[in-house]
């Protein structure tokens, strides 16, 4: 009994509990919050709050509690009712890991070019894609958009882009398979979307981004690499209790780069000098008293066809996590109601990612998303007369008429009924309907700690539907007693691959992984299409189309497939933590070749050298990180051609109708090229990063130079032949060379504020340095030559009254001055000489005759692209501010030449630019636009620098501001809740005077906006 | 791992990775595959109907159909560098009308470039030729299709030629090595005369008299284009051989009996006065007649859903020299009454009467008219014949005067009178002025003029005339006008193989 009480006694002394109290801060004595606080060998934890401070009752007397933060070495104590620790900032403070293809590595070990983005970073407020985000986060990785529309279409831009290829987008391992856009077959279709496999995705779904750069890291995914790629990492399931997180926003967009056109009055009277001008006088429309009577400013259409635009996005995600399985399920809804009225995009996912342990040795997961994409597209683009979209049709169509007519049918143009009537455009249905699933699942297999065995299979299936209807209230619906147009598009891909990592330290120093691997990829695509027209009602759309009376619609329907196979190979050794290698190597095939030719193989090799763990740098405090790196590798590029056959098709645009039947003809298509080979890039990358201060101030400089030869070219044939390209590997050679610097600092770090700036600028030069030896230069390009380099004839004001020139034939007073700088070399019989290369030779003496002799290079518009970002905090406090941009560009003004040098337009009722009246004319001869005599002048104003300007740009992107409720506040119940605003786009800094120097592109370019939003983050 | 698993998946893994990859379009007809039939046969002409298709307003086509209704169409072009079409557009259009272009200058060069760019379809059609000829199909098959795709390539080589003169041309050896570059001179003159007789003269033998299908190659279009050949190429009397064999198929061919203006109505497509034309449906994008919308003006009213774009007119100065009473003016309005009822004078329209060439279809969707287009009509026989009777030293009286009387009847005129048929050269003035009357519009008179030696010199009329009211500034032009210049990216190309045509 005796025994059995002092048994229970000691049970009850080894159960006495005390309650733990105590404050963690890190050397400089600041609180660390949010550390976590655990008793070891139990459930048992808690973290910091606001002050370091942490309690944890009922803990067992003499247990050992344990204190970990990220970035701190963990420490462990002795319970005790008061405790104080102080961390450690752990050596491996910034060894983040990075995903770098098969595989993932310490980022300290890395030797390639890579750049990683981690998602908390980015604001997401009113971005629709990822792609969006990213702009400028990156140095080398260029983005920009080329129209403004919601879901509109992103260049992304590796290094210069030299490859010519889109970037691979990897999503938790599994290459997206490319989409393309769909054309509607009819005069109408919305602008380019963005088809980058960026836009499936949530944002917040994503943990982190990687960027592959150089080759001696991407060649790991050999031929789809030659873009870069874009490696993706979706969140997990963690371990713990299962937590709820919401994130929703909403956003107002306003018009903001809109070009100013006429009123209707300035219309009136600038329409009755052009009549002067031309010498027509007697066709002028408007009397003095109609013009003075007229009665307000006109139809102003812009703002008749645009609206505020709004964005609603709703986030959830739930993780949750046992011992063995973990998951993670999100739902997000994003919808963007555009500038342009009847314009919008709507997108929802879902996304279901499982990881599952059966034992130790054996681990399966599954990656599934969703992605459902809606858009309501309003015509766009540059189309002019009868075509014109909407854009277009608002700036120029007639002022002086309202939008609808005393019948309350829309208004026409009363010079030239041809023209749509802007608002009429709205009346079109245009919806193109997107839904992919992308799911993917692993089985690893781990049978010993240093080995590996994963395989994988994914699937990667797109149905897009695009639906059309044009009614008979449109100009376009009435010549056709409607028109409607059904598409669909499917794609698939499948891949499958295993791979094997083996990872082992031998003697402390030799670290070596080693992965193997193989890979299979099948891709198919097919589709179908109707156009038809004349339809007996409009109201059923392009939802009855039996009901067409059209003789013979417009159908179509193809299917295609491909494959591709890949052997994988690489080895990463690193000695004493310091020297770094890395080789790896891809056998790539693909069925764009001919069998002889499938295979192709693309090896990389890098090297690095951490010097700070060098003993004779390592107890210098200020230094922090330095390392060495440099780098080789090549990829391939099977090429977008696929010209290994010769084939004959149907020809595609019909045009023979013998005795008034339609009938197909079949002509030859493709001159097949077997021996059509590989394309390789190769890189040279040397990288140096630093970091100072306990990285506080870090750098990371990347000098490169990639070459692509044998490049995949249509090479033009004499185009005498009856086809007159064909597909080759060119003998041209095209080389990249640049920098890309990225600066972090942390200017200011303490208890209660912290700022920290983020620096990414890249340079860059694109040039051809070898030619085909069929290649005849124009007489002013140079055998190699800048990309970036415009040509073009200069320019000197105008033709002025009175004035006349010899190579300006047809020139009037009011024209453009171009210049006559140079002639040809002729010999005795009148002939021109050409030079060795084939170039006609020049005398370097004007010659009274304006042609190509007289091209110069104009300028450089190679971008320099630029960002900056700072964020700041403040106790609960946290704010933004990122600009971003190109330092150098020059673009044509495309608004200002169709308005100017077609100004002619105006009679017959196109409205023009307010520009306009500063043309020369003869009663204002100091105008500095060219008068109505330009057109007749012969000569083209775009090969001129006439009309471009310069257009470097920095756009304020986001400024933003942000609180975090103290979770005290909501007794724990509430992990985290965040508010904040953002304003968006909110100005943009450049000399260029046309629309947006980024998005402004054509003479019908969607108007970009600014935006504010507000929004909240919620988690518990 | 256990290793019978590992050996498993190592054979897997070599099963599947030996395999060839292959890749599939469902699109594309292999060579192996197609001139097997005479289905693949008729597909293969048929596509070489395509080239000389009226298509789309403003060449939304990568090249401009030979016949389409834009400044890229042989028949405007023929028409508008004349006396017969003006346009009320300006700017480009004055360009043409005003002849104010060199072999560098003026946004016409488009124009030329797309129209040069036509001439590899004579490679194109002398392939099929050979790929027909090599074919299994039985020869008596093989004879009909050889004589559409010989006469089609010779109707394109009589376009390159009226436009250009001789063009290169890629003989067999050159065709077989398509990658190698050979940089071809133009064909002589003489060659150019082989090629082109070697073509028709072929396709004469071979094609029936009538097409299976109007708009199809038979005898008389292929006859027609020959004549057409030689009479640019003054060989007047191998000419009037072909004049004679063309006017002997009368009976298969004919004057219209009804009026002149209802020979181009949609009611009488296919009428025996049409040697050649190109068949309209709307259905097919490409073979649709823009033409009368672009002469059609927008408030002309007639056809409820159809839309004039009010360009192209007959200038007034060439309305004005026909004779009072002539029927040809059927369709020629000099005033109209507007959709809003008001009457349009001729005050009110600058540039010309308004021509409608094949009236107004009621039916017209748009700028969509149902009218075949009019390549070649008999009347141009008959009008040929008495020409070619008299420059290869014929009498003006008897056969030649009635042949032009028979078309001044058929136009309600009456005879030629005393003074046309006082002298050869009198006559074959009458004729041209005749000619023009009869074919306005239809793209002939470019070429009866340059025959005639006039083309420049109206040219130089218009402008000095234009000049002096209106002190435009044109400059005046020479001879060069009576080839258009071949644009320089094509010399350029054949590193200067190719020579530019004279004096440009």
């Amino acid at each position: 009994m005796a025994t059995m009480a002092a048994v229970a006694l000691t049970a009850l002394y080894a159960l006495a509990q005390i309650t733990v109290s105590g404050v963690v801060t890190d050397e400089q004595g600041e609180p660390l919050i949010g550390a976590s606080v655990a008793e070891v060998g139990t459930q048992h934890a808690n973290a910091t709050d606001l002050d370091g401070k942490f309690t944890l009752k009922n803990v067992a007397e003499g247990a050992t509690i344990r204190v970990s933060y990220v970035g701190y070495t963990a420490q462990e104590q002795t319970a005790a009712t008061q405790m104080t620790f102080v961390l450690k900032a752990s050596a491996a403070v910034m060894d983040e890991v990075v995903v770098v293809g098969y595989g993932s590595m310490k980022k300290s070990n890395l030797s390639g070019a890579v750049s990683s983005v981690k998602a908390d970073e980015l604001p997401t407020a009113g971005s629709a894609s990822v792609g969006e985000m990213l702009r400028g986060r990156a140095a080398g990785m260029n983005i920009t958009s080329s129209s403004a529309t919601p879901g509109g279409a992103l260049n992304i831009a590796i290094r210069g882009g030299l490859s010519g290829q889109k970037p691979l987008v990897v999503i938790d391992g599994v290459p997206q398979a490319p989409a393309s856009n769909m054309s509607s077959g009819t005069i109408y279709g919305g602008a380019a979307k963005d088809n980058s496999g960026l836009i499936n995705l949530n944002p917040n779904d994503i943990e982190s981004i990687d960027v592959l750069k150089d080759a001696s890291a991407a060649a790991i995914y050999g031929s789809d690499a030659s873009g870069g790629v874009i490696l993706i990492t979706t969140k997990r399931g963690k371990e713990g209790k299962p937590e709820v997180t919401y994130s929703g926003s909403v956003a107002f967009s306003r018009i903001k780069d809109a070009p100013e056109f006429m009123n209707a009055r300035d219309f009136m009277i600038t329409q009755n000098q052009v009549f002067d001008e031309l010498g027509r006088s007697s066709e002028k429309r408007w009397t003095q008293a109609q013009i003075d009577n007229f009665v307000g400013e006109g139809t102003d259409w812009m703002d008749e066809v645009t609206r505020t635009g709004v964005v609603n996005e709703h986030n959830l995600s739930v993780t949750a996590g046992g011992k063995h399985t973990r998951s993670l399920f999100s739902v997000s809804y994003y919808n963007h109601e555009g500038l342009v009225k009847n314009n919008s995009m709507n997108r929802l996912t879902g996304r279901l990612n499982v990881d599952h342990e059966f034992s130790k040795k054996v681990k399966a997961g599954v990656n599934s998303s969703f992605t459902q994409l809606k858009y309501n597209d309003v015509p766009m683009g540059d189309a002019r007369q009868q075509n014109s979209a909407v854009i277009y049709s608002a700036m120029t169509f007639i002022p002086t008429v309202p939008v609808y007519d005393e019948n309350g049918d829309y208004s026409t143009n009363p010079f030239r009924n041809l023209y749509p009537n802007p608002v009429s455009l709205l009346e079109i249905t245009d919806q193109t309907t997107s839904r992919s699933l992308y799911v993917s699942g692993y089985l690893e297999y781990k049978p010993w700690d240093f080995l590996s065995i994963r395989a994988t299979g994914g699937v990667d299936i797109n149905w897009t539907q695009a639906d059309q209807y044009s009614p008979r209230t449109t100009l376009h619906g009435a010549t056709l007693n409607g028109e409607a147009s059904k598409q669909n598009a499917n794609a698939q891909m499948n891949l499958v691959n295993i791979i094997a990592n083996f990872n082992k330290t031998f003697a402390d120093i030799h670290d070596l992984s080693v992965m193997a691997g193989w890979e299979y990829k099948k891709s198919s695509w097919n589709g179908m299409g109707i156009v038809a027209n004349d339809f007996p009602f409009d109201n059923a759309l392009m939802n009855n189309m039996g009901a067409s009376q059209q003789e013979k619609p417009n159908i179509s329907s193809y299917r295609g497939t491909n494959e591709m196979a890949s052997w994988i190979g690489r080895v990463n050794y690193v000695l004493m933590d310091k020297y770094i290698l890395t080789a790896n190597v891809r056998v790539d095939g693909s069925s764009n070749f001919s069998p002889e030719h499938q295979w192709g193989v693309f090896p990389g090799v890098s090297a690095a050298w951490k010097i700070n763990e060098e003993e004779w740098l390592r107890d210098k405090q200020w230094l922090s990180t330095l390392k060495l790196r440099a780098g080789w590798g090549q990829t391939g590029n099977a090429g977008n051609l696929t010209g290994i056959n010769t084939y004959y098709s149907v020809m595609s645009s019909p045009a023979w109708a013998p005795g008034g039947h339609a009938t197909n003809g079949v002509s030859m298509a493709k001159l097949g090229n077997p021996n059509l080979k590989w394309e390789t890039l190769t890189d040279i990358n040397i990288g140096i990063d630093a970091g100072f201060f306990q990285n506080r101030l870090q750098f990371n400089i990347d000098a490169y130079q990639r070459t692509r030869s044998d490049v995949i070219l249509s090479k033009e044939l004499m185009s005498y032949q009856e086809i007159t390209s064909i597909d080759y590997n060119s003998q041209e050679k095209y080389r990249s060379r640049g920098i890309d610097i990225g600066i972090h600092s942390v200017n200011i770090s303490n208890r209660d504020f912290e700022w920290s700036t983020d620096l990414n600028v890249s340079f860059y030069k694109n040039e051809t340095i070898t030619r085909d030896p069929d290649f005849i230069p124009a007489p002013y390009q140079p055998m190699q030559q800048d990309w970036g380099a415009v040509y073009g004839w200069k320019t000197d004001g105008l033709v002025q009254q009175g004035q006349s020139y010899a190579h300006l034939p047809s020139s009037g007073a009011g024209a453009i001055k171009y210049l006559d700088v140079n002639g040809y070399v002729l010999d005795a019989n009148g002939e021109r000489m050409r030079d060795s290369d084939g170039r006609y030779m020049l005398s370097g003496e004007p010659d009274g005759l304006l042609d190509e002799a007289d091209m110069v290079e104009l300028f450089n518009s190679t971008p320099i692209p630029f960002s900056i970002n700072n964020t700041f905090r403040w106790k609960n406090w946290d704010a933004n501010i990122y600009i971003y941009g190109s330092l150098r560009g020059r673009k044509i003004n495309d608004v200002k030449l169709q308005s100017v040098y077609g100004v002619q337009d105006i009679t017959y009722g196109i409205n023009v630019l307010t520009d306009v009246a500063n043309r020369w004319r003869p009663g204002n001869p100091y105008g500095d636009m060219p008068g109505v005599a330009e057109a007749s002048s012969g000569f083209n104003p775009s090969q001129s620098d006439f009309f471009y300007e310069n257009a470097w740009y920095l756009r304020l992107d986001n400024v933003s501001i942000g609180y975090t409720f103290p979770s005290k506040l909501f007794k724990d119940k509430i992990k985290n809740l965040r508010l904040y605003a953002a304003a968006r786009n909110i100005a943009v800094f450049t000399p260029y005077k046309g629309m947006d120097p980024e998005t402004g592109n054509g003479i019908g370019a969607y108007p970009n906006n600014f935006s504010v939003a507000v929004g909240l983050d919620l988690k518990f | 791992m256990k290793p019978y698993k590992i050996a498993l998946l190592g054979l897997m893994l070599t099963m599947l990775a030996a395999c060839d990859l292959e890749r599939e379009d469902f699109t594309e007809i292999y060579e192996d595959n197609f001139f097997q039939t005479e289905t693949d046969l008729k597909l293969a002409v048929d596509g070489l109907y395509y080239d000389f298709n009226t298509g789309d307003w403003y060449g939304t086509d990568v090249l401009g159909g030979v016949f389409c209704a834009d400044y890229n169409g042989y028949q405007v072009m023929s028409d508008l560098t004349t006396d017969v079409m003006w346009c009320n557009w300006g700017w480009e259009s004055d360009e043409m009308y005003f002849h104010q272009w060199t072999a560098t200058t003026g946004t016409i060069q488009k124009q030329f470039w797309n129209m040069f760019a036509h001439y590899n379809y004579m490679s194109k059609a002398r392939n099929t030729i050979r790929r027909i000829e090599a074919s299994p199909v039985e020869q008596s098959v093989k004879d009909k299709y050889l004589g559409e795709a010989h006469a089609l390539r010779g109707w394109m080589g009589l376009f390159l030629y009226d436009m250009f003169g001789p063009v290169p041309i890629a003989p067999d050896n050159v065709l077989d090595n398509p990658e190698t570059f050979v940089y071809l001179p133009r064909l002589t003159d003489e060659e150019y005369d082989e090629m082109m007789e070697e073509d028709l003269l072929a396709a004469i033998s071979l094609l029936p008299d009538m097409p299976e299908e109007r708009g199809r190659m038979a005898k008389g279009p292929a006859r027609m284009i020959l004549l057409k050949y030689y009479m640019i190429r003054g060989q007047f009397e191998k000419a009037e051989k072909i004049a004679r064999d063309l006017y002997a198929m009368q009976g298969q061919y004919d004057l219209f009996a009804g009026e002149y203006a209802d020979i181009f109505s949609v009611a009488n497509a296919g009428n025996n006065e049409v040697i050649l034309c190109r068949p309209i449906n709307i259905d097919v994008s490409n073979a649709v007649n823009y033409f009368t919308a672009e002469c059609m003006p927008e408030d002309m009213p007639g056809a409820p859903n159809g839309e004039g774009w009010g360009g192209y007119v007959m200038a007034w100065d060439f309305y004005d020299t026909f004779e009072a009473g002539d029927k040809r003016l059927a369709n020629v309005y000099a005033s109209y009454t507007n959709n809003t009822g008001e009457t349009v004078s001729r005050q009110d329209m600058t540039y010309g009467a308004v021509a409608l060439k094949y009236g107004i279809d009621p039916q017209m969707q748009g700028g969509m008219s149902h009218n075949d287009i009019v390549v070649y009509r008999y009347s141009d026989v008959l009008l040929s014949l008495a020409e070619l009777i008299v420059r290869n030293g014929g009498p003006v009286s008897g056969e030649a005067t009635d042949l032009v009387n028979r078309v001044r009847t058929r136009a309600g005129l009456g005879n030629l009178d005393a003074t046309a048929t006082a002298s050869p050269e009198a006559f074959l003035d009458a004729i041209l002025l005749e000619r023009g009357h009869e074919f306005w519009f239809e793209g002939l008179r470019r070429q009866d003029l340059i025959r005639y030696g006039k083309y420049v010199e109206y040219a130089n009329d218009r402008i000095d005339k234009i000049n002096a009211s209106e002190g435009r500034g044109y400059f005046n032009v020479d001879d060069s006008h009576n080839r258009m210049p071949i644009p320089a990216d094509f010399i350029n190309e054949s590193k200067s193989a190719i020579k530019q045509n004279p004096l440009y």
